[in-house]
């Protein structure tokens, strides 16, 4: 129950208690005048009956007594007339035979009687007594009288309340609209979404609360901001290249296995290599900075061709050597662009006086649904290039990726898997820190193959990813976990990834609010995780997800978090409920003081926006006292806990 | 309004009453009784009955009215001593009464009270030495009914004054209920028949106990008389004044 609800009730309830009060006491006021009036009419009647009796009867004839006292009862008003002589005897009388029902209801009687009064009076012809004179009054009219006030009054009390609710109404809202911007606010920083409240409401404690949030609000907000800005230049400092202006060798793998080896999307286009050849000779030639422009203005180029391609990256990968991720390029037009930059190049070259030393090289290699790293597709692609070097015919080889396990026999087996619906599930274990408490399971899907052996999700999700088959995945372990959770008394949180792939697809959503929908006990006990690079992707998919989820109770959280240079702004914005750190920079955060300087930082803006981070890849037990110093939440891996069979519940 | 025949001539005071030889016995009595200690018998306390005349009452009547106040109700309350319990005839009683309160100077309501019509209480009417037609009748009414005639017997009643042409008030006794009633009035000495009143013609008499409103078995004080109302409220607050809590009796 709201605040204004419950004031206006209890004022409301105050003001009818009030207003029924005042009509109580108005009616009893009513009834003591009426019963005044009820005996005034009696005694009126008996002196005035009286008197008339006693000049009309001079002889004590009874006729004329009983044709007064008829036409005086006759009015109405009266239950009972009588007339008695000296000796007590009856000499005239007249009583109503029924009572006829009077025009109020019975209740009113009971609850304000009105009692018919008896008076008497002397009846004397002269000197001569005749007899007494009794009159009881009928009180019908009063009652009826009676009913009409009150009536009347219910009916102006009814309209002075309905004016008092509403006046009261339009006062509380007047009164408590701050207090609902108040409460919006703090809705939204609980959210960790640190606004700021526009209006200063009128009242002095409303408004001393709004400054208090407004400057905790600033305060909050300005050091997130400051640690953002600090992680995106440690980021950028890290993962570019000075001269080129491109991404360097590292930065390209982390961008590149973020997105494609360590999610569950696959790679797809070429993966190339140029090389500029004699850079050494060039170098030398044209003195350190005139190389360095000519590498800049290089890097622009393969920029200017990276970025003709959505989602494609271009990097210094060594001295001479550059690197090019074309995805969903196919084999001609990757060929085209190679040759057509490579020409670009030895132009270059050319124009900086070094014709004689443009000899420049692209090696590529070409993938379909590739779940494969930067280095390695490097690997094939610096054979090629050796290959396009001593080839004379153009300089530029392209050579597809050798296939792997992931042959037409694993597509098929996923596949029937799949439609047969055999999905094994494993969870794997995230501890607290510290303490190392198990805290959540993360839901991996495994596949039975031939001969009871499991094909592991680095084996199904290119065939997966490949074959478009993302979605019924998903859809078949949610569907699986839900089953599973049904009835079990879990009492830990489970996590379950999801595709961006099946987020692209509109209906997958809707799909998804109703299977939780069936089950919110389950719902609640649920995080769906999303790859940073997949909620990078389509930001507004991601947020449509998070609504979907925090309707039915489940939460969404960022796996591979921190490869990206907005990797904060991107959290700040969707409020995950945690973060879980790309395990690229685990092993890193010992060894490497600038990756550990950057993980720190990212660590203490997500304290700041109060989510909780967790470290993936974990392998050395070791390094736990300092993972919690450094402030995780959390961690997982395989030295600590092996996915395992489901279900896990008796284990945690 | 009611206006009041007034006696064409005007009786000497009521203190005059002390000069009587019965009235020197009395001071024997008052004094003898006083020397043995013994006080005088107390009748029944109701209000308006010489019995509600302490001395309390006195002195506030006498910072009222003046001086001669305890005097005359000093008589007034001997005049019903003397009579209490004597087996006297009630036709004797009616007419010593009346000459007894006939006494009292009249006086016009509205240069006595202040009022137009102002229904004075036994005590006032006596310790003021003023009353008018109404204020005799009331007073001569409470002291018949203190000194043991039942109600039933006495009527106040309105007539009109034929001689005078006048709006007037008088008591009236019934030895019984079909009886030529005594007329007790401040113009008459005598008491006489109203047969023999030719001079008076009765319009609407009541008495206390036909002056009454039963409302659902609870008997009320009557307002229709209002003037015998604001009397009765008067009754009460001179109790009070006189020391005599209405528990008390």
């Amino acid at each position: 129950m709201t605040l204004e609800r419950r004031l206006v009730a209890g004022i409301s309830a105050l003001v009818l208690a009030v207003l029924i009060g005042v009509q109580y006491i108005h009616l009893r006021n009513a009834q003591r005048a009426l019963q005044n009036q009820l005996e005034s009419v009696s005694q009126d009647a008996a002196t005035a009956i009286g008197l008339s009796l006693g000049v009309l009867m001079r002889d004590g004839d009874r006729v004329v007594a009983q044709t007064t006292l008829n036409a005086a009862f006759d009015r109405g008003h009266y239950e009972r007339i009588e007339l008695r002589g000296l000796g007590g005897e009856l000499l005239a009388s007249r009583a109503l035979e029924t009572q006829p029902p009077g025009r109020y209801p019975s209740w009113l009687a009971g609850l304000f009687p009105l009692y018919g009064p008896t008076t008497e009076s002397l009846v004397s012809s002269g000197w001569r007594q005749l007899g007494k004179l009794r009159v009881t009054v009928y009180p019908r009219f009063a009652y009826e009288q009676l009913w009409a006030t009150t009536r009347d009054t219910a009916l102006y009390l009814l309209a002075i309340y309905a004016v008092a609710l509403l006046l009261l109404r339009l006062f509380m809202r007047g009164v408590l609209r701050p207090l609902y911007a108040i409460e919006r606010a703090a809705a939204s920083i609980a959210r960790r979404d640190y606004v700021e409240i526009e209006e200063r409401p009128a009242t002095r404690e409303l408004s001393n609360v709004v400054l208090a949030m407004n400057a905790m609000s600033r305060k909050v907000g300005e050091a997130i901001a400051g640690e953002a800005a600090r992680a995106e230049s440690l980021q950028r400092a890290a993962h570019s290249d000075d001269v080129s202006g491109l991404l360097n060798r590292r930065g390209l793998v982390a961008t590149f296995d973020t997105a494609y080896a360590q999610d569950r999307e696959a790679f797809s286009g070429v993966f190339a290599l140029l090389d500029i050849g004699d850079l050494a000779g060039i170098d030398e030639a044209l003195g350190r900075s005139r190389c360095d422009e000519l590498l800049r203005a290089a890097g622009h180029a393969l920029g200017v061709a990276a970025g003709a391609v959505p989602g494609g990256l271009a990097a210094r990968w060594s001295g001479a050597v550059f690197a090019l991720a074309l995805p969903g390029t196919d084999r001609g037009a990757a060929l085209e662009a190679l040759a057509r930059l490579k020409a670009e190049l030895e132009l270059l070259i050319g124009e900086y006086g070094q014709p004689g030393r443009a000899a420049v090289a692209a090696g590529g290699v070409e993938c379909s649904a590739a779940h494969a790293g930067a280095e390695a597709l490097a690997e094939v692609a610096l054979e090629a290039l050796a290959r396009a070097g001593q080839d004379a015919g153009g300089g530029v080889m392209l050579r597809p990726l050798p296939e792997g396990e992931d042959g037409p026999a694993a597509s098929a087996l996923v596949r029937d898997a799949l439609r047969e619906r055999r999905l094994r599930l494993f969870g794997q274990t995230v501890f607290s820190l510290p303490g190392a408490t198990p805290m959540q399971v993360e839901v991996m899907a495994r596949i039975a193959g031939a001969h009871g052996t499991l094909l592991a999700a680095a084996e199904i999700m290119p065939v997966v990813s490949r074959e478009g088959l993302s979605r019924q995945m998903d859809e078949l372990v949610v569907e699986s976990v839900l089953r599973e959770l049904s009835g079990a008394r879990a009492p830990h949180i489970v996590s379950i990834n999801l595709s961006a792939r099946s987020l692209a697809q509109g209906d997958f959503l809707r799909w998804l609010a109703a299977a939780l929908a069936q089950a919110p006990e389950s719902a609640a006990r649920l995080v769906f995780e999303l790859s940073e690079h997949g909620v990078a992707h389509d930001e507004a998919a991601a947020a449509s997800l998070a609504a979907v989820l925090q309707q039915s109770g489940a939460a969404l959280a960022i796996d591979h978090f921190g490869m990206r240079r907005d990797s904060l702004a991107l959290a700040q914005r969707l409020r995950p409920a945690y973060l879980k750190l790309s395990g690229m920079l685990t092993p890193a955060l010992r060894t490497d003081p600038g990756t550990r300087f950057f993980v720190d930082s990212l660590l203490r803006a997500a304290r700041q926006l109060d989510i909780p981070v967790i470290a993936q890849n974990v392998e050395d037990a070791a390094a736990l006292a300092d993972l919690a110093a450094l402030g995780f939440a959390g961690y997982q891996g395989y030295a600590a806990s092996a996915p395992a069979a489901w279900p896990l519940y008796s284990k945690l | 309004m009611h206006s009041c025949a007034a006696r064409p001539v005007s009786e000497p005071a009521i203190r005059t009453g002390l000069r009587g030889r019965r009235g020197a016995a009395l001071v024997v009595a008052l004094v003898l009784a006083a020397l043995s200690g013994q006080a005088i018998p107390q009748g029944l306390v109701e209000p308006g009955y010489t019995t509600a005349a302490t001395e309390r009452l006195i002195l506030a009547y006498e910072k009222r009215f003046g001086t001669p106040v305890r005097g005359r109700v000093e008589a007034w309350k001997r005049f019903a001593q003397e009579r209490r319990g004597e087996a006297l005839r009630e036709l004797a009683l009616v007419a010593a009464v009346n000459a007894f309160l006939n006494r009292i100077r009249f006086v016009d309501d509205l240069a006595h009270w202040g009022e137009d019509d102002y229904w004075a209480t036994p005590a006032e009417a006596v310790g003021s030495g003023g009353a008018d037609c109404e204020d005799y009748t009331i007073a001569k009414y409470f002291l018949l009914r203190e000194l043991g005639v039942p109600v039933a017997r006495l009527r106040m009643v309105y007539v009109r004054a034929v001689r005078l042409n006048q709006a007037h008030m008088v008591l009236a006794y019934y030895a019984r209920p079909d009886a030529d009633p005594l007329v007790l009035d401040n113009l008459e000495q005598e008491v006489r028949p109203a047969s023999q009143r030719p001079d008076l013609v009765p319009v609407y008499s009541f008495n206390d106990e036909a002056l009454w409103v039963e409302t659902h078995g609870r008997v009320g004080a009557p307002q229709q008389i209002r003037n015998w109302a604001g009397l009765r409220e008067r009754l009460e607050r001179e109790l009070l004044l006189a020391g005599l809590a209405r528990g008390a009796r």
